[in-house]
């Protein structure tokens, strides 16, 4: 058994090239038992290449890991996990067909004697972590009824009930709610206390000063520094060690002039979550949706947008009546809307990224009738100059590009449309703090312009940065209007969690 | 920085290559050709490869449309017996009304027809293309051979019309230019057209397609329609070649045009590929059933080598595609 005196993982002098260009160079640090070590780093710094060496997803080209004062030489993601190294990923591995506790014991299955799957002692088992971590979850669902969070959450405890001595938690707050956030750090505090190491990674400098207790920051896959008190250190400070520049604001300022009401939706309603949604929105004007995650903000963009069906309601474009049935109702309209995952519902990821910009403005890039490529290459490389897309060329597939590209693609995608009434739902989610900015200012030139913008964002200083109004969503009804000026995170929570005007905020 | 620049231009080079879609097939045509000229001195004829070429002419045109549908993500299963169906409508309305235009022209109404019902059953009911086309693989095979009595119907007279599969215009069988110009069209469709993207954007993320305003209902019905359209028309070739509409023709066909597609490099999970591919890959599937029977080799053998290749073409693809994924 190794001494409790030696770091439980040290990185010795790792390094990794793709095609060339470093991904990791030289990288050394070790990260202290029973500690929550955050690894801190724009997207593309080498983060998750680093998680992915450490679990034996990849393999090093130089260098070596050691894991409770031992060498991890030849090691694949079984090895690690055997040894107690668990992972939450960023990307969902759950089947979504099985039940939770199907799930939870996948590839490990508890059996009878006979050496049949002993199915009633899974659920018992998966109840018992669920009780021993504070949630509430039900064994027996099929994974795929289960809404993004609650899959998080599946996640977690599939991870916790192997026992790992150290966990690696990958952005795993991306799909949680405020309050399901709190909830996950209990059990990362809980289980702190019984000597389980972590390290997380995240993009929400709130939650790195409010869970974490040391850092490590990488840039570019070099190791930048060490912060040995997260908690006490200036976030600005951190920030600038992240993007290796001084950030003068994340939120740019802005000009817009508002306007008429240029949109209006009135008594929207759809078969299952949005009840009784009315609004308007104002030339340059952007509005913020905010709510807990499942207060039917998304799906009161979908049910506009005709993703799904309405059941009641009237949407309104310059004061007219406008119906619309199906998506292409809404682009014939000028609505565009970037959609929350954009790897599913938003980009072609095998597809180049001028086929990707182009697939809403098709006819925008033809001459007699025929698509043109001169003409669509001309159209794509000005939103790529316009958006500061940073690729190799527009050829390139879009799978390949970091997260903050992708979702640029997406902007650039309806910017070449040309609507008039934009709806991003979480625009910056799982892109990084530089990447963020960008979006920003993209989102305020586009109200400059005299649009109208509706954010959908789960964050609350976003949705308190980028916003005119906030429109406050609980259980699929609009329930209050704060104007952005008066508007406090708290004020928000309170309206998003039921309370009424007649108390006190 | 310089390593960067330099990985960029090459990739840039390797982008333009691949980015003609269905070149990566001229490689394994250049082989099979080269081994069966070795093989034999009768291969490399200016007769044989006119043989050749007529023989692909039915693959081809099958492949063209099955590579419309494998594009959105689906598949045809009912090709084969579409084939003979369109051929068997053709031979009888060519007896009863003595016009071959009318006798053409129905068997394409009733490919149309067929690829219709396939599409709206996909598009609207939401079945599963692999059931629907395996209903209609079996009802109109079942039809065919029930309107025929199971026999065969000759052609007859109209040497206008056996000249479309038989015949030749300066010194090339006439099926050769009817699927250079379904392939031309084809390529020019899915390039050119709005409705061409669509079918690849359908194929490649159905839910991005329909939220960027792609009409996925319209998009499948145009594909399966073509799939089915392209289908009688190579129902016609292959009756003008034989002068005799055989109700049991063309079985297993479809998977003949799979096979086509997909050495020519269309992915089955759909949203890449393309009807270039397809042709090659139907002319090297051509090649190797002919060379084989030249150079005097069983016909299971020929079953053998099309499986091999199919396995070879997408394990490149698929080595091809880890690759650039690791850059």
């Amino acid at each position: 058994m190794a001494g409790e005196g030696c770091p439980i993982v040290e990185f010795r002098h790792i390094s990794k090239m793709f095609s060339g260009v470093y991904a990791l160079e030289d990288v050394s640090f070790s990260v202290k038992r029973g500690t929550v070590h955050c690894l801190l780093g724009e997207n593309g710094a080498g983060k998750s290449t680093l998680i992915k060496i450490l679990t034996g997803v990849l393999k090093e080209d130089s260098g070596s890991v050691f894991f409770d004062g031992e060498e991890l030489k030849d090691r694949d993601i079984w090895i690690t996990r055997r040894k107690g190294i668990g992972t939450v990923f960023q990307e969902n591995s759950l089947v979504p067909h099985l039940s939770v506790s199907e799930n939870v014991f996948l590839t490990r299955e508890i059996r009878k004697r006979s050496g049949v799957l002993d199915f009633e002692k899974m659920k018992s088992e998966t109840l018992r972590w669920s009780k021993e971590l504070g949630v509430t979850l039900d064994p027996s669902a099929k994974v795929k009824d289960l809404s993004v969070a609650e899959q998080q959450i599946v996640e977690i405890v599939k991870m916790f009930s192997q026992n790992p001595k150290f966990v690696i938690l990958d952005e795993p707050t991306s799909s949680l709610s405020d309050k399901e956030i709190e909830n996950l750090f209990s059990i990362i505090n809980t289980m702190k206390e019984k000597g389980v190491t972590f390290i997380y990674i995240s993009h929400r400098m709130e939650e790195i000063k409010e869970i974490g207790d040391d850092a490590s920051i990488l840039r570019d896959g070099k190791y930048i520094t060490y912060i040995e008190d997260v908690k006490t250190m200036d976030m600005n400070e951190i920030i600038s060690y992240v993007v290796g520049r001084p950030l003068v604001q994340i939120y740019p300022e802005r000009h817009a002039k508002i306007g008429d009401v240029c949109f209006a939706v009135e008594g929207l309603a759809d078969n299952t979550f949005v009840k009784d949604v009315s609004f308007n929105v104002r030339r340059g004007e952007v509005l913020g949706f905010s709510g807990l995650v499942g207060s039917g903000r998304t799906e009161t963009a979908k049910a506009i947008f005709g993703v799904s069906k309405k059941k009641n309601g009237k949407i309104f474009k310059d004061g007219k009546e406008i119906k619309i049935k199906n998506p292409t109702d809404a682009i014939n309209h000028g609505l565009g809307f970037l959609t929350e995952n954009r790897k599913e519902e938003g980009l072609f990821l095998n597809k180049s990224v001028s086929w990707n910009t182009v697939a809403a403005s098709l006819d925008k890039i033809k001459t007699n009738g025929i698509l043109s490529k001169g003409k669509e290459r001309s159209e794509v490389n000005k939103y790529v100059e316009k958006l500061k897309i940073k690729l190799p060329s527009i050829d390139r597939a879009v799978k390949y590009l970091s997260g903050g590209n992708q979702q640029k693609v997406v902007f650039a995608k309806w910017l070449m449309r040309g609507s008039c009434i934009y709806i991003f739902d979480e625009p910056t989610r799982g892109i990084d703090v530089g990447a963020k900015t960008e979006v920003y200012k993209i989102i305020n030139s586009l109200a400059e312009e005299g649009n109208a913008v509706i954010v959908i964002s789960s964050e609350l200083p976003e949705i308190l940065g980028v916003s005119d109004r906030i429109a406050v969503f609980r259980e699929g009804r609009l329930v209050k209007f704060l104007d952005a000026k008066d508007a406090t995170q708290e004020k928000i929570m309170f309206y998003a969690m039921g309370g009424k005007d007649n108390e006190t905020a | 920085m310089k390593l960067l620049d330099k990985n960029s231009q090459f990739s840039m080079v390797l982008g333009k290559f691949s980015k003609v879609q269905g070149l990566n097939a001229l490689l394994p045509l250049l082989l099979v050709v080269l081994f069966f000229t070795l093989m034999s001195d009768n291969f490399f004829s200016s007769y044989n490869i006119m043989n050749i070429l007529r023989q692909a002419a039915v693959y081809a045109i099958m492949g063209t449309g099955m590579t419309f549908v494998i594009l959105t993500g689906g598949i045809d299963l009912g090709q084969g017996s579409v084939l003979a169906f369109s051929s068997v409508i053709c031979a009888m309305v060519i007896n009863a009304t003595g016009n071959m235009y009318l006798g053409i022209l129905a068997a394409l109404a009733t490919g149309a027809l067929i690829g219709i019902m396939n599409g709206v059953m996909i598009a609207y009911v939401r079945l599963p293309a692999f059931i629907m086309t395996l209903g209609t693989m079996y009802i109109v095979r079942g039809v065919t051979l029930w309107i025929t009595n199971s026999t065969q119907v000759n052609v007859k007279g109209a040497a206008a019309f056996t000249f479309i599969g038989q015949g030749f215009l300066f010194g090339i069988p006439f099926p050769v230019y009817i699927f250079v110009i379904v392939g031309a069209l084809a390529v020019f469709f899915l390039t050119k057209t709005s409705t061409g993207r669509s079918i690849f954007a359908v194929g490649s993320n159905v839910t991005s397609a329909r939220l960027s305003g792609v009409k996925v209902e319209r998009t499948l019905i145009i594909s399966y329609t073509l799939s089915s359209l392209c289908v009688a028309l190579a129902g016609v070739v292959y009756l003008a070649r034989l002068t005799a509409a055989q109700p049991t023709a063309g079985n297993g066909y479809e998977m003949e045009a799979i096979a086509a597609a997909v050495v020519g490099g269309t992915s089955l999970a759909g949203g890449e590929g393309g009807v270039l591919g397809t042709l090659i890959g139907a002319i090297i599937i051509t090649i190797i059933r002919n060379g084989l029977v030249i150079i005097g080799v069983g016909s299971y053998f020929t079953q053998i080598v099309v499986g091999v290749i199919i396995v070879i073409a997408v394990t490149f693809d698929v080595v091809r595609q880890r690759v650039s994924a690791n850059k």
